[in-house]
Formats: structure tokens, sequence, C-alpha cells
């Protein structure tokens, strides 16, 4: 791999309290150095008036799942569809984010009966590194651990689980919600158990997020609350925050690396539990709780959405609103619930606008060190919006501006039209790089410039020294939008308008480490208990794939 | 000793005990007579080991060198090249092929698009409920057989859903109901007990059934005394009361209920039945299964729709994906093709003579593992391996699970897999720089 | 007599494993065949040294029959191969392979060879 100098830049590293001072960035074999052995080779580009920046790093994105494939299946036969996502295939994702700065990417939820498909599309997405989080809400194998305290027991079934199919991380999202088999029923509370399982949803939240901490996993449990976007999650989200602080849960994650995730619970798509508008009892929890994090799920609305979810409370709302779109749902092998189908966001419907101020509120209010920026793409965004949204964080004009053709009872009474407050060009590297990385548990390595980080970046044609980004929001953008470098393990993969799509990213896994336990005794019951009520064995959860390009975290 | 999964069907068993030393298959267990065949393949009589080319109208063994030059010869001097099959590969070689397709300004199609592609074609329009098998067995109380007859073509799947004992249905067979609509008493009405339901339904007059049940819809009182498509009164009750009532009722699809018609579309008409069923139903659900028998159709899908968001007939020229109205049948009707690449499926077999001989008056290349009409017809044959024999691969279950193939054996005369000889043809192409 | 014709994959008559593992004259046993119900074998008054003739505007084609009483009256059901698409019809761009309206009769002729079909394919090249 050849040696890269990205000289003269004005570097911005949070992780190590580089803001904007002028400094050299020397990537050899793919690592961030601090000098080269030999001086051959060294492929130089002067950033001089340019801002340089760790790559970016996505936490919770769709783009690797059967689910997305029966979006894109709808959306194949719709013209708005295909004008606007491109099929949503592989390369447009890829193309996309790289375009964006991204050189990570995190697939938020699989089940495992269906990780083959997420495997064999990650391992044909270009460039990219990833990994993917397995949904263990519904896993029948673990009714006893579920039920019981059976932690470790439960911890030595997953880790080997995760093994198997090379998962990342453990979702939680509505616990065996797939269970009340009436697609019209939905579940009115967490704390009540099912008339087939002898636990309630939050004892699965719970029991994951020890599990999760006893494997020592480089990310914490990454959830998903019950009824998002309707107005049961206000108060399933407070419930289940309170639950699992009363755990008394500290992060335990095993990996070697020096940068490690300081929460123990990861929210997902935090935009979207407050409808009323009101998310200031979640802002006091985490500002009071720095265990706790967030992605926050911008909106950007687009033409027209996919929806992927695996949430019934959403597709009964969608459903009972005559939403147009045709829906796929499936069952799958007793893992959990399935949906997939489009939508329109609107700026004429106030609902809509809610969830939109709500991820800028939450941006506002809570430390970046919590927040990380998302789009639940493809979801509420494309990633292509990126550029937009990040100047609504920046700036206060570019804010008002968006706003202006919003619906009008929604800019009577939202706090947001009110609130001045602005990030910092810093804020926004900390949400976008800095802050994801280290949720993931893969701070050292990512979003990091400092030695020994993966030779990722990007040089933006932006000098901060003599740009307002909060007035001239118009440059800022136009930065992002036209970022002049990706660089990724030192490779240029993007430079100005030429995109390089061939090389191959690895796929990030971890399975933890169990404490010792009677590992054999305890597969060996999974084991027994696959064979009597799945179609595989437990063995064909087993993936086949190159070592070569894995990457084993812990 | 040890298990695979087998690649003679769509189920994708996992449970098949193979003797092998890694050269050799000494013994099958547990495999079906589909199962059984898939792994006597191997060293069947007709099996064909090397290239072949047709030299003044015989089939003639040729070097791999001059197959593949020949091969190349006729894509090269084709301008619409039409690349078809694929539901008997890996997942691995439909990507490749659908690259060379993409390559070589192609038209390609897999078999799914006659078959299982049509109802998720009309789910895009209408939507649809799927379940995968280990939800049958867990939770199903009501199977119907529509136009299906697994005990010929999936033969172990009645085993797997209906008579094993699942979670929540822990008196497995007794508690299953087992409902087939058919015109013709098919080997699948073996296993009916008392409590089931057969329901032999007059030739084409499945579209009245279906009307009648949308009508009707859970309220069995109007339902016409003298029956409707030959089915009578009560049968139809105890229909409707089934699909009503059933907690976890699954619908398994074949054949029969794709068969066009010029007044309706009997796909379209089942899938607003069962919308309709869904909403009203207080008690469960109904969700589909899609019964394809070629162990891998439901993979082309899926990879078609990961690589171009498409998931049949893609069209490329000039690199590039195109809007296209054309179809697979109409491709060959309409003679829109010049040469054809046939990929582990038999057309002249199992296409209406009218359009197999279109496709036999171009020039063909079949990549295939032994005779059938259409290497009677090849200009060029192109063997492989068996896949999930002799060589690995994803696949997909006809439930959409992605089921992984393992090689058991080296394959024989070390033939190439599908996805090693797409690629070099790929390969070979790409260097010589053609059009 | 007008009839329709059903064809199906039959386990016993698999056009895949007769060309993987027989000889043309399994192939032709096997698969040159056709089924009725008993009342219609009296019908058409056939003997077991007769076949049948099935043909539409697409084509005809010569097979063996059988009796099944599975059969209902009125339809013959033949394995798929490229003996049934014969007769099986594209239709507005679809493939019609069941309940294809056919003219059936006795007849004393020799069951279509597969080479005969083949080499009708290859002549048209």
């Amino acid at each position: 791999m050849p040696k890269l100098l990205v000289k003269n830049g004005f570097v911005f590293d949070p992780f190590n309290n580089i803001e904007g001072e002028k400094k050299d960035i020397l990537i050899n074999d793919g690592k961030v150095v601090d000098k080269f052995v030999s001086s051959s080779n060294i492929k130089e580009i002067d950033a001089k008036g340019k801002t340089v920046i760790p790559a970016a790093v996505e936490i919770h994105a769709h783009i690797a799942s059967q689910q997305l494939s029966w979006a894109r299946l709808i959306g194949s036969d719709n013209q708005d569809f295909h004008n606007h996502w491109n099929g949503l295939t592989l390369n447009a994702i890829a193309k996309d984010y790289i375009s964006n700065g991204y050189t990570f990417i995190v697939e938020a939820n699989v089940f495992p009966s269906l990780t083959k498909q997420t495997i064999f599309d990650l391992q044909r997405l270009p460039v990219l590194d990833k990994a993917f989080l397995l949904n263990t809400s519904n896993l029948w194998a673990l009714e006893l651990e579920f039920q019981k305290e059976m932690v470790a027991e439960g911890a030595v079934f997953l880790s080997n689980l995760l093994e198997k199919v090379k998962a990342f991380g453990l979702k939680a999202y509505d616990p065996f919600e797939a269970e009340y088999w009436n697609w019209k029923v939905v579940r009115k509370s967490l704390t009540e158990k099912g008339r087939l399982f002898n636990f309630t949803p939050m004892d699965v939240y719970e029991k994951l997020s020890r599990f999760v901490e006893h494997l020592g996993l480089p990310h914490s449990i990454h959830a998903h609350i019950e009824g998002y976007e309707t107005h049961y999650s206000k108060e399933n989200l407070l419930r289940t925050l309170i639950k699992v602080k009363s755990l008394g849960l500290k992060p335990n994650p095993k990996n070697d690396f020096g940068i490690k995730r300081s929460q123990i619970f990861h929210l997902a798509h935090g935009s979207s539990y407050n409808m009323d508008g009101d998310n200031s009892e979640l802002i006091k929890i985490y500002n009071e709780n720095q265990d706790f994090d967030m992605d926050l799920g911008f909106i950007g609305f687009n033409a027209l959405n996919p929806l992927i979810t695996s949430d019934r409370h959403l597709i009964t709302k969608l459903i009972n609103s005559a939403n147009p779109y045709k829906l796929i749902r499936s069952s799958v092998e007793s893992e959990g619930d399935s949906f997939a189908t489009l939508r329109k966001f609107s700026k004429k419907k106030k609902e809509d606008c809610i969830m939109w101020a709500n991820a800028i509120d939450l941006a506002l209010s809570i430390t970046p060190w919590q927040l990380q920026f998302s789009i639940n793409y493809p979801n509420y965004a494309d990633i292509i919006n990126l550029p937009e949204i990040a100047s609504w964080l920046i700036s206060n004009n570019a804010r008002e501006q968006y706003m202006t053709d919003m619906e009008s009872s929604f800019l009577k009474g939202n706090s947001l039209i009110s609130n001045s407050k602005v990030l910092t060009f810093n804020d926004f590297i900390i949400l976008t790089r800095s802050s994801p990385a280290k949720s993931l548990g893969i701070g050292s390595i990512k979003g990091n410039l400092g030695l020994g980080a993966d030779g990722d970046l990007n040089i933006l044609n932006l000098n901060l020294n003599d740009t307002d980004i909060s007035r001239d929001y118009e440059k800022f953008k136009s930065a992002l939008v036209n970022i002049e470098y990706v660089i990724k393990a030192g490779g240029i993969i993007k430079d100005h308008e030429k995109i390089n799509l061939n090389s191959s990213g690895k796929v990030f896994w971890a399975s933890g480490k169990p404490e010792k336990e009677d590992i054999k005794s305890i597969l060996t019951k999974k084991e027994v208990f696959y064979q009597k009520y799945y179609s595989n064995f437990y063995n064909s959860y087993n993936t086949d794939i190159n070592k070569e390009i894995l990457r084993k975290i812990v | 000793m040890k298990r695979f999964t087998c690649s003679g069907c769509s189920l994708l068993c996992d449970d098949i005990i193979v003797q092998s030393d890694g050269l050799f298959i000494s013994e099958v267990m547990g495999a079906c007579l589909k199962g059984k065949e898939r792994f006597d393949q191997v060293s069947a009589k007709n099996r064909i080991t090397s290239p072949l080319i047709r030299k003044d109208g015989e089939l003639k063994e040729v070097s791999w060198d001059e197959a593949t030059k020949k091969a190349i010869e006729i894509i090269k001097n084709s301008s619409i090249p039409l690349l078809y099959g694929f539901s008997n590969v890996s997942c691995e070689a439909q990507d490749v092929g659908i690259k060379l397709a993409q390559k070589i300004n192609g038209f390609i199609d897999s078999n799914a698009s006659i078959c299982q592609g049509k109802i998720l074609n009309k789910a895009k329009s209408l939507g649809i409920n799927l379940t995968t098998i280990t939800e049958i067995i867990n939770k199903g109380d009501l199977i119907i057989l529509w136009g299906a007859n697994p005990a010929e073509t999936v033969p172990r799947l009645l085993n797997k859903v209906l008579f094993s004992r699942g979670k929540f249905r822990m008196t497995g067979r007794e508690i299953k109901t087992l409902v087939i609509v058919d015109p013709i008493k098919t080997a699948s009405f073996r296993v009916m007990g008392v409590r089931d339901l057969p329901l032999i339904i007059e030739p084409n007059k499945d579209i009245d059934l279906i009307r009648m049940l949308k009508e009707e819809c859970c309220s069995v009182d109007s339902i016409p005394s003298q029956g409707v498509a030959g089915i009578d009164k009560n049968d139809l009750k105890r229909l409707l009361l089934h699909l009503t009532g059933a907690e976890n009722g699954v619908i398994i699809l074949g054949q029969g209920v794709i068969q066009p018609h010029p007044d309706y579309n009997l796909v379209e008409e089942l899938l607003e039945l069962l919308q309709m069923i869904n909403e009203r139903q207080e008690k469960g659900r109904i969700s589909l299964l899609l019964m394809g028998g070629h162990f891998n159709m439901a993979g082309f899908d899926h990879v078609a729709l990961s690589s171009f968001g498409v998931s049949g007939k893609l069209e490329f020229k000039h690199n590039q994906l195109i809007k296209t109205d054309d179809t697979l049948v109409s491709k060959i009707e309409k003679e829109n093709f010049d040469s054809s690449i046939i990929v582990g499926t038999d057309p002249i077999s199992h296409l209406p003579h009218s359009l197999s001989s279109k496709i036999a008056k171009k020039p063909l290349i079949l990549i295939d593992n032994h005779h059938t009409a259409t290497s009677h017809i090849a200009e060029v044959v192109l063997p492989t391996a068996i896949t999930g024999i002799e060589s690995g691969g994803l696949a997909y279950r006809l439930d959409q699970v992605p089921i992984e193939l393992n090689k058991i054996i080296n394959p024989s005369n070390n033939l190439p897999s599908d996805e090693e000889l797409l690629n070099q043809l790929y390969r070979l192409i790409n260097q010589g720089g053609s059009e | 007599m007008e009839f329709l014709l059903n064809s199906m994959r039959k386990i016993n008559n698999d056009q895949v494993k007769e060309h993987a593992f027989g000889t043309e004259q399994s192939l032709e046993e096997r698969l040159a065949i056709c089924f009725i119900n008993p009342k219609d074998f009296e019908k058409l008054k056939l003997v077991s040294s007769l076949h049948l003739k099935i043909s539409n505007k697409e084509k005809d084609v010569i097979v063996n029959v059988e009796k099944d009483d599975n059969v209902p009256e009125g339809t013959v059901v033949m394995p798929v191969s490229i003996w049934s698409n014969r007769l099986s019809v594209v239709q507005n761009n679809e493939l019609l392979y069941k309940n294809i309206a056919v003219k059936i009769e006795a007849t004393s002729e020799p069951i279509m060879k597969f080479k005969e079909i083949i080499n009708e394919l290859l002549v048209k090249k």
C-alpha cells in the first residue's frame, strides 16, 4: 500500500484534542503513523487552506438485509423511487456514502436466519468497512434465559451465535412482538407477559443489556423502542431508560483498544419517540446519565422514502392512515417480523415536522459525545442530504430558511423556533466521526487521526479560519457536497468527482469473551432446541466466509 | 459421515448424511427421491464431463480452450444476447451471470420469471404476507396447497411442515389441517386425514372460488347452495371457517395458480383475497409460501435486487441497465435476441414449442451438468461442477431463507463451478475488449 | 374430443431424471405419455395397442396413454416434457401450461420420437 502524506491541512481530530491546527497526516500501510521509515514512494496531497477530518462512521443504517430487498422490490416499479434512490443498489449506497466522507457503515437489524443474505451483500458492498447488528429480541432459544437469572448461559450461547454469523453486536427491537400472530394486535405495554411467553419485553431489554456487558462486546446494546412515531413510544422510552438505569450496569467492553465506549445503552433514531415535540424528559435523563447515548435520526423530507421496520405500531399507523404504498410483511423463522413499504414525509404534516425538529432539538441540547448523526438510512433521509442537515445544526439561518414552509401549527408551537443555539464545526465532527466510532467501540481506529488509527480521512475545501459557518452555511454545505478527497487506509477512494469502487472493505465482527462456563453443555441444549423446533440445525447458522475480509474486534 | 445440505430442490434440507472421502460419495442417507437423484447425478450415465462443440450436426468433445473460444466467438458476434436459467446455480454464479449480461449488452432473466417470480411481481402492486418453514412448523394450524403438488416436486415439504411437532403445535399432525385445492387428485392427496379438506376444483374455476370467498368473506351465510367451481356448499363452508379462524395459516402456491387467463389475473385476485382475510381476521393470520422447485429460484431475485434494484428481466446497453418492456417470453416470441446463453436449465424441454423453436434457431451456449433436450440443440456445451456436491455457494430456500451449500467432493474431471466458468467468460470478453 | 390438457410435474415421469440417467427409449417411455380417466379411456375406444393424438392450433403430438382414476373426466394429464410442451401455449406474453384446450383422438400411429422433435428444431436453424 502506498504511503500517503496529507500536508498543511487544518486538522480536526476530537479524540486527540486537535481543533483546527495545521498538521500533517502521515499514513503508511493503512495506518496513521508519525514518520515514514523510508522517503520513497510517498503520495502527497497538499491540503493547504483546506480542512482535514477523519472519515465518517455510520452507526445505524439499513443497507444489507432481506427487508431492504423487499423495499427495493416495491420501489422498482415506482418512478419517484427510481429517480431518487437508483434502485438502492449496493453500488449506489457505497457511492453515496463515500461521497459524503464515510468509510464505515453498520447494518442495524438482521435476524439470525437471514444473516447469510447480509454477509453476501456486505461482501459485495464495495470499499466500505462494515458490520451488522444481530436482532436477538425474539429468540425462542433464549426463552429460559429471558425468564430467569441465567446471564452466563445466555451469553455463552449468544457469543457462539455471533461467531457463527459474524455479527458485531446485539439489537434489541420489539421483543417477541411477532408472537401476537394477528397482524392487527398492537401491544400496549412493555411490562406485561405475553400469552405465549412468561417474561415481559422489558425483561428482554434487561437481559440483552446484561448479555452484552457480560460478553464485553465493543458496542453496547443497540435499542429500538417499541411504538416509535406513535404516541406509545414516549412512555415506552422513559420506562426502558429508567429500567436500564436501575440495572446498575457498567460498560465492560473487553476489546484491546485504548478508546472504549462509555455507554451501556444506545438508543436508535432518538427523533422518533417524542411525537408531542417535547424532548425535555429525554434530554434531562441524557444530561444526567453519561452512560446513555443515541443516534439522532434526522428527517430529510425526500420525495419518497422506503420504510424498513419491524415495528407493528408504526405499520398499523400507516395502514390506518391509508398509506397508498403496498406492504410486504414477513415472519422469519420465529425470530421476528419484518415489514417493508414506502412512504412520504411532508413538511405540511405536523408530525413529520415534529420529528424533524426533535432530531435538531436533541442535537442542540445534549453533549455531542453522547450523540451520533444518523438518518435511519434510508427510512428518514438520504445520505446525500447530509450537507443540508448539517447546515441546520451549525446555522440558525439555515434552519429558519428551511422551516419557512412547514406546517403552520407546528411553526406556532414548536420550541425549536426560538432556539438560536448552533453547533460548532468540531461538534459536527464529533457527531459524525468520533462519537459513533467511540460508541461502536472502535474509537481507536475510526473517526480518529491519531497514531495507529486506520488511515481514513476527508479533505474539505473549507477554511474555518476565514469562514463563519454559522453565517456562511452555503460554503459549509458546498464543502460537504463536494468533498475533495476521501481516503481509506491511505488509498484514495474519492478524488474530486472520481470515485474508485475497486476495493473491498472488511467485515468487523465480535463475539465477546464469555466467562468460563460449561460451553459444551450449554450449546448442546441449544442444538437440541434447534433440532426440535427449527427447520435447520443450529450448525447451519455457520457462515462460510473468506477470512481475508473479516476483522475481529473481540 | 457428515451432515450436508441437499440441492435436490428448493427445500434445501440440511440433514442429509453423506459418507465421502472427498473424492467419491459412497453413501447418502436421509435424502428423498429427488435428493437421491441429485447425488446420483455425479455419476449419471449422461453426465457431461468435457466441453462439446457441434461439428457437422454432432456434438464432439473438444478442449476447454476450443470450447471457450467458440463460446466467446458466438458472444462477440451477437449484439443482443439472451441469458436465461440461473435457478440451478449458486447466488455467486447468479451475480457473475448478471455482470456478464451487463458486459455483453444482454438480457438476463431466471426461471423465476415464468414461475414464482410472477407472484413477487404482483406483490409490488398489491403487497404480500410471507412466512417461513420454521414458522409453519411451530405455529401453523392450517396448510392449504393451492395448485401445488409438493409430493412430486418438493417431497419432504409436507413432512417438515405438516407432520412435525412445533413449539406451539406439540400435537403436530393432529392439530394441523391440510386443505388441497386442485383439479386433479395428485399424490399430495395421499396424506389427507379425516379432518382434512380435499377440494377437487373444476379446471379453470379457481377464479370462481376466490371471488366467492371475497364476497362471502367471513360470513358463511350466503354460500350458494349448489356450491362453487364443483365444490359443494359444506366444503366451502369448512374452507371459509378454516381461513377466517386459523391462528396461523399458510397457502402454498404452485404452478396451478400462476396460469394466465385473458379476462382476469388469478394471482392478483388471490393476493387481494388474502389482504381481505388478514384485515378481517380477528384470530390470526394467513401467509403465503411460494413453491418453486428449482433449488435456487428464489436467489436470483435477491441478487438482482441488490445489484440493480430490479428482480428480473434485466436488459443492458453500454454497461447500463435500461428500462425495458420486454419479458423473457416477449424477447423470444419477437425473436428479439440473436444468441442465447442457457445456464442450468432445459428450455427446449420446458418452454412451449413456439418459443423453444425460436431459441433453437439461434446459436446457443449451454452451461449445465448433463445432457438435456437443450444440449441436443446447443452449439457449445460447457459442463460445470454440480452445485451443492462438487462446489459450494449460497442458495435461497423456497421461503426466502438463505442457506449455504457445501462442496463435498472434488468435481469430476476438474470441472469448474458455474461461478468460475462464468467468471472466465467474463474475463475473456473483457480482455478481448468486445462489445 | 375436446379436452383440457394439464401438464404437471410427476416424480416418476421426470424429464431431468430421464435425460440424466436414462436412454432415449426410457425418455420416451416415461415422458411421451398421458393419463386420462378410465371412463374417457372407454369413450375414446382406446386399447393398449393404441396411442393418443393430442392436438391444438399449435401442434400435435402422439403419445402413449394410460388410465388414471385421479384424472377428472375431460382432462388429459401429461408430465412436463418436450412432448407436453408441443401443446402449451403462449398467451398475451404469458405461458399456459394447464387447462389448455386440445382435441384428442385415438390413433394407431406411432408415438412421436424424441429424435423427431429434436430434428424438427434443428432443421429450423
